[in-house]
């Protein structure tokens, strides 16, 4: 030949060539690179029809039959499987687990030696691996598997044959050799997939990974597999003589099976690249499925049996005597199994031990023609024997449905082919026939992908949706009802300020415990006792009274000394006011200046209310005369002989502006501003305003010529002037009061911030405690 | 009426209200409600009353009845103004005074504008621009180093102060320009402490000595009895 | 349709009118002055009226109180009768006679005084009653302001320290000095823009 056919991707490449040109798979089977590779490429003219099981059942991997089997064309659905990216595992899976099924077993007719030593012994033995039950049932219950493919063929198969006891003799001598073999590749134990498997594997089977648990009828037994592969023909590795008595009937001029490879001589390459692994893992698809079928894991045991076999053939039967009770379990097991057909005319199939032993029902009827007779003489004949009951009951050939995928395949169109029911293995409908099963397997073909039904959303927008959640959550729920406000804490303050402040008032204004001297005298004291000092006798002095009369007990006091001083200079006192009070306050004051009454009449003139505030004082300001053209009195103000050359504001000698209202002060002060010219003002302020007014009196050009504000400034000017008056006689009781009120704030402060510490931390604790 | 006993009744009066409106101390009540009362009717009839004296007599109904020809023509239109702004007091002839009060809220109007002009803006800033003036600083008595810390430090308040007041305009996204913003926003904001606080002990200091006085006029209305039976 | 007519009206009478009073500052013209003169006469009576005015509407709610009945009647009768007694005696006896000063004196004086007197308690109650919440910096530095002025006033008293003054009037003239010229600054300037807004018809409060 001069091509060689890829098993992949099934192209024609040089025949030198070591890998596929097109999937680079490997053309070159394993083996042949070693030494002893001999036999294999006759081995392989029949596997090229070999399912890949079946080719990798044999220890080889498969390219090892697509090199051998050259000649013959590669099915479409071969070829998908292996296109199929799962397919890669299925392959690797089933090749340790054929390679499992048919290490052990064989067509040979004669039993191993091993096997006929171990046989008559330990029946149980058989069922160490295939889960079966002991070779004497066997012998009257046929497996479905053999059964079905007896079935389907209707001509010679290996399983149809009667010498049984030839193939188990023959098979212990070569399936033994494959045992290290089946190991090698079934222990690939680095193979992701495997290890994947590995949580799988019942407890008792994973000794392998643990090493020292490893019981001690399997150390022993391997160290009898040991010692019969010792005996065996090194040079002549065997494959399961099933395997060569299929081939035999199709090829019955095969020279060497390719299981004579001795094991030495057939050494183990790790995987290439590309190739697909090799794992004893079970195929998952067809097997799991099945019910009643035992985990393909199961072999692993009897791979590392076979393996690691060093034990005498004496050992291994004092290890099946002592140490295989629990194997009874199983068998138990397995025989619940309902054997629900039985061929009595067919031989039993005893599974050697190392193998694992798949039920027929498993098994696909493909599977069974591809053991057939290759040759197209056989053909008809196998489809004219299958014809007459298959066109019958299915309206494809058993052959035809053969070539379908193995996914395309499920166990009813199966039962239907052989015009039978199979019956339900396991679940509460076990035992009855017919049952539909629960997952077809083609249902299981493809893993749908799984989609997450989480929404994609940020952080931000996960954020939000918590607090919008979180909002509505706090809708359902009721409030809290707030406390009452501790109406009872806050009036004892107020109570306890109270007493204590009048208290202490009282008391100084009763007893006048101190005396205390008059504070220092400040510039702007000193600038209105100038002023006034200055006034010529007679001089028209405006003295607005713009005093709330709530203030004037303070206010008064600066007013009083102020304007007793004014009428001590002989100065004309013009009064107005732009509150409706004003006038009779104007007229109250003048009446209370000390000494009481003695004011002359003709000193002073009250012009009265002004109104419309700014636009009064614009007004006033602009045109004296005419805003205010009477007195209180009802008489001509103007003809007061003091005001005949008043016309205007700026006429006045002195502005004088009484008023504890910092908006009153500036109005006066705004609206005449344009028109006062000269004329000095004083304000007789309150000590809240003065602050205010301060920035009139310390500009340049000053706006505000002199001030006193409050008692404070009051006190000096009666200092300055020498008459002591009301401010002076307050001086110590207000000192006094302003020490009580220091104090007040001292400890009401350090109280009230106590309480609310400890409010902000009950309440921190109760927020918590809610939380 | 012996003016002696309108005096003594007059204490009473003043005493008894005095004490009631003391008693808001322990909360409100019906005698603090009374006074007040009392005190806005006398209040609103003073008002009503100096209207009248000091407006409406001299300046609408004396000339329009005492007053020569040209006198009552002057009147005239300020009488028909003053009428239609009476309309104000009744609902449905509001309507018509509202040109009264047009004219009088844009006189109003220019009459502020004008004052806070001249009257304080002006001339408060010319005060600041004159801060470091040595005539300033002799005319008050202080020396020029004196003048010269303390007129920097007015003015720095006097400006980070205004600045303080325009925070709420952003006027840059620049970071360094924000920082420094809110900086001044901060100091103007402490200069704006110290002056409310300034004020509050102002304030305080007003009421305790009107306070002090009513407690004394307490004390001495007392005290008036007791001495004569002492 | 009728408001349409009305509102240029009205806004051109509060325009004019405060044009020519507000030109009055600044030009010194004899007609203008004259005109500014008539105006602001005028303003004067009609805000007297206003004052009457407001009186009226207190009165007639208070009417309506007392014809409700109920608590409110007896404190309104009160309010009335004492408004009405005080303008008649006022009215009759003279603003500045012996009748009007012993209203002002037994009745309105003592009233008003002890309100404000009553100022004290409340006020110190308020100050120590902030430091029950958390206090920012603002108000950290305004109570400590304010303590230290009225105790600097009474220690400078109670031990003599005329250093102890000199610091507080450092602090009551200079430094707040500038915060409160900027306040009555911005307070010009509020008032400036308040005032041109209805001077060029933004504003027009009249309307109502």
């Amino acid at each position: 030949m001069s091509e060689i056919r890829c098993s992949l991707c099934g192209k024609e490449n040089p025949e030198d060539a070591q890998v596929c040109q097109y999937c680079g798979a490997r053309l070159t089977p394993v083996w042949q690179e070693g030494e002893s590779a001999k036999g294999l490429p006759e081995s392989g003219s029949e596997a090229g029809d070999l399912p890949d099981w079946m080719m990798t059942g044999a220890g080889i991997v498969s390219s090892q039959f697509a090199n051998a089997g050259e000649d013959e064309p590669i099915p479409d659905w071969l070829k998908g499987l292996r296109e199929d990216a799962g397919d890669e595992r299925f392959l690797g899976e089933s090749v340790g687990e054929q390679e499992a099924f048919t290490g052990g077993d064989s067509s040979d007719s004669e039993l191993p030696e091993w096997l006929k030593d171990i046989i008559p012994s330990a029946e149980p033995t058989a069922d160490i691996s295939t889960n079966k039950p002991d070779l004497g049932r066997i012998q009257d219950e046929d497996p479905d598997w053999m059964r079905r493919i007896s079935d389907d063929t209707s001509t010679e198969s290996f399983v149809g044959e009667p010498e049984l006891p030839q193939w188990d003799e023959t098979s212990a001598q070569q399936s033994i050799p494959a045992e290290p073999e089946a190991f090698e590749f079934s222990t690939v134990d680095d193979q992701p997939a495997h290890r994947s498997e590995e949580q799988d594997i019942p407890a008792w089977l994973s000794f392998e990974k643990e090493g020292e648990n490893i019981p001690d009828w399997l150390s022993r037994s391997e160290g009898l597999f040991e010692e019969v592969v010792s005996k065996q023909p090194e040079s002549e590795p065997q494959f399961p003589s099933w395997i060569d008595r299929a081939t035999e009937e199709t090829a019955a001029n095969e020279p060497e099976p390719f299981g004579e490879q001795p094991l030495d001589e057939a050494p183990i390459e790790p995987l290439a690249a590309g190739e697909p692994p090799l794992t004893a893992e079970p195929e998952e698809r067809p097997f799991e499925e099945v019910p009643g079928v035992d985990e393909p894991t199961f072999d692993l045991g009897s791979w590392d049996f076979g393996a690691e076999a060093d034990l005498s053939k004496s050992e291994e039967v004092e290890l099946f005597d002592n140490d295989l009770s629990w194997l009874e379990k199983i068998e138990s097991h397995s025989l619940e199994t309902p054997a629900d057909t039985s061929l009595p005319d067919e031989k039993p199939a005893p599974e050697p031990e190392g193998q694992e032993v798949q039920p027929a029902d498993q098994y696909p009827d493909w599977l069974s023609q591809i053991v057939k007779p290759e040759t197209e003489e056989q053909l008809p004949a196998f489809t004219s024997d299958l014809g007459q009951e298959a066109i019958s009951t299915a309206d494809l050939p058993s052959w035809l449905k053969a070539m379908r995928p193995m996914e395309a395949l499920d166990f009813e169109g199966q039962a239907d082919a052989q015009g039978q029911e199979l019956p339900e293995k396991a679940g509460p409908l076990a035992g009855l026939v017919g049952a539909l099963p629960a997952e077809p397997e083609i249902i299981q073909s493809a893993k749908p992908p799984a989609y997450t039904l989480k929404p994609r959303v940020s952080e931000m927008h996960a954020e939000q949706a918590a607090m919008l959640a979180a909002l509505i959550e706090q809708e359902g729920v009721s409030k809290p009802v707030p406390q009452a406000p501790i109406v009872k804490t806050q009036s004892l303050q107020r109570i306890l300020i109270g007493v204590i402040l009048f208290a202490a008032i009282l008391i100084s204004l009763i007893s006048s415990p101190l005396v205390f001297n008059a504070p220092a005298l400040n510039s702007q004291v000193f600038a209105v006792n100038q002023l006034i000092s200055n006034l010529q006798p007679g001089a028209p002095v405006l003295v607005v009274v713009d005093y709330s009369p709530g203030f004037s007990g303070e206010v008064t006091f600066n007013l009083k000394s102020m304007l007793a001083h004014v009428l001590a200079k002989g100065g004309h006192l013009v009064l107005v006011s732009t509150l409706p009070t004003g006038p009779v306050q104007a007229e109250q004051l003048i009446l209370s200046l000390e000494p009481v009454g003695a004011v002359n009449p003709a000193a002073y003139t009250n012009l009265g209310f002004i109104p419309g505030g700014h636009v009064g004082v614009l007004a006033f300001a602009q045109d004296t005369r005419d805003a205010l053209p009477f007195d209180t009195h009802g008489a001509n103000a103007w003809d007061n002989p003091a005001l005949l050359r008043i016309h205007s504001i700026r006429d006045f000698s002195l502005i004088l502006i009484a008023s504890e209202n910092p908006d009153t002060v500036r109005t006066w002060i705004e609206q005449t501003q344009s028109y006062r010219g000269d004329t000095p003002v004083i304000v007789a302020a309150s000590a809240q305003n003065e602050p205010v007014i301060m920035p009139y009196y310390t500009a340049y050009p000053s706006q505000v010529n002199g001030l006193l504000g409050g008692l404070w400034d009051s006190a000096q000017y009666e200092t300055l002037l020498g008459q002591p008056g009301a401010a002076l006689s307050f001086w110590s009781t207000f000192m006094i009061a302003l020490s009580t009120v220091v104090l007040l704030i001292v400890v009401g402060s350090a109280i009230n911030a106590a309480l609310g510490f400890m409010h902000r931390t009950s309440s921190a604790k109760r927020t918590e405690g809610r939380g | 009426m012996d003016v002696s006993l309108l005096d003594l009744i007059g204490g009473f009066l003043a005493f008894f209200l005095t004490l009631f409106v003391f008693s808001y101390i322990l909360g409100d009540n019906l005698l603090f409600r009374l006074a007040i009362h009392l005190f806005v009717g006398v209040s609103a009839g003073f008002v009503a009353a100096a209207v009248f004296y000091s407006v409406i007599w001299p300046q609408l109904l004396r000339p329009l009845l005492l007053g020569t020809l040209e006198e009552r023509l002057l009147v005239v239109v300020p009488l028909i103004l003053s009428l239609l702004l009476l309309a104000k007091a009744a609902p449905r002839l509001s309507v018509i005074g509202a040109p009264v009060m047009a004219f009088l809220v844009g006189v109003g109007a220019a009459t502020i504008v004008g004052g806070a002009l001249l009257g304080t803006l002006f001339p408060q800033i010319q005060a600041s621009l004159n801060l470091f003036d040595p005539n300033a600083a002799g005319k008050a008595g202080v020396n020029f180093g004196s003048m010269l810390f303390n007129g920097g430090l007015i003015l720095v308040g006097t400006a980070v102060t205004l600045v303080s007041f325009q925070f709420g305009t952003r006027f840059s996204n620049n970071p360094s320009l924000q920082t420094a913003w809110r900086a001044v926003y901060l100091v103007g904001r402490f200069f704006v402490a110290v002056t409310f606080g300034v004020i509050f002990a102002g304030v305080y200091s007003a009421v305790l000595t009107v306070l002090i006085e009513r407690v004394n006029l307490l004390v001495e209305f007392i005290r008036s009895f007791l001495v004569p039976i002492g | 349709m009728k408001l349409r007519l009305r509102t240029p009206a009205l806004s051109a009478i509060a325009i004019v009118s405060g044009a020519i009073v507000l030109l009055g500052y600044f030009i010194r013209i004899p007609l203008l002055s004259g005109l500014r003169s008539v105006f602001l006469s005028w303003a004067l009576i009609l805000s007297a009226i206003a004052l009457v005015v407001g009186v009226l509407n207190l009165f007639n709610v208070h009417i309506n109180k007392l014809k409700a009945g109920g608590e409110q009647a007896f404190f309104s009768g009160i309010l009335m009768f004492s408004l009405v007694v005080t303008f008649v005696v006022v009215v009759f006896f003279g603003l500045t006679s012996q009748a009007s000063l012993w209203i002002f004196n037994y009745l309105l004086l003592p009233v008003e005084a002890s309100l404000v007197g009553i100022l004290a308690i409340a006020l110190l109650y308020a100050l120590v009653r902030l430091f029950y919440r958390k206090l920012s910096l603002f108000y950290i530095i305004f109570v400590a302001t304010a303590f230290f002025v009225l105790a600097a006033t009474a220690m400078t008293v109670w031990f003599d320290l005329p250093e102890l003054g000199f610091l507080r009037d450092w602090v009551t003239q200079t430094w707040s000095l500038g915060g409160t010229r900027a306040i009555l600054i911005g307070v010009s300037l509020g008032a400036i823009a308040t005032g041109l807004r209805v001077l060029l018809g933004a504003d027009r409060p009249y309307e109502g």
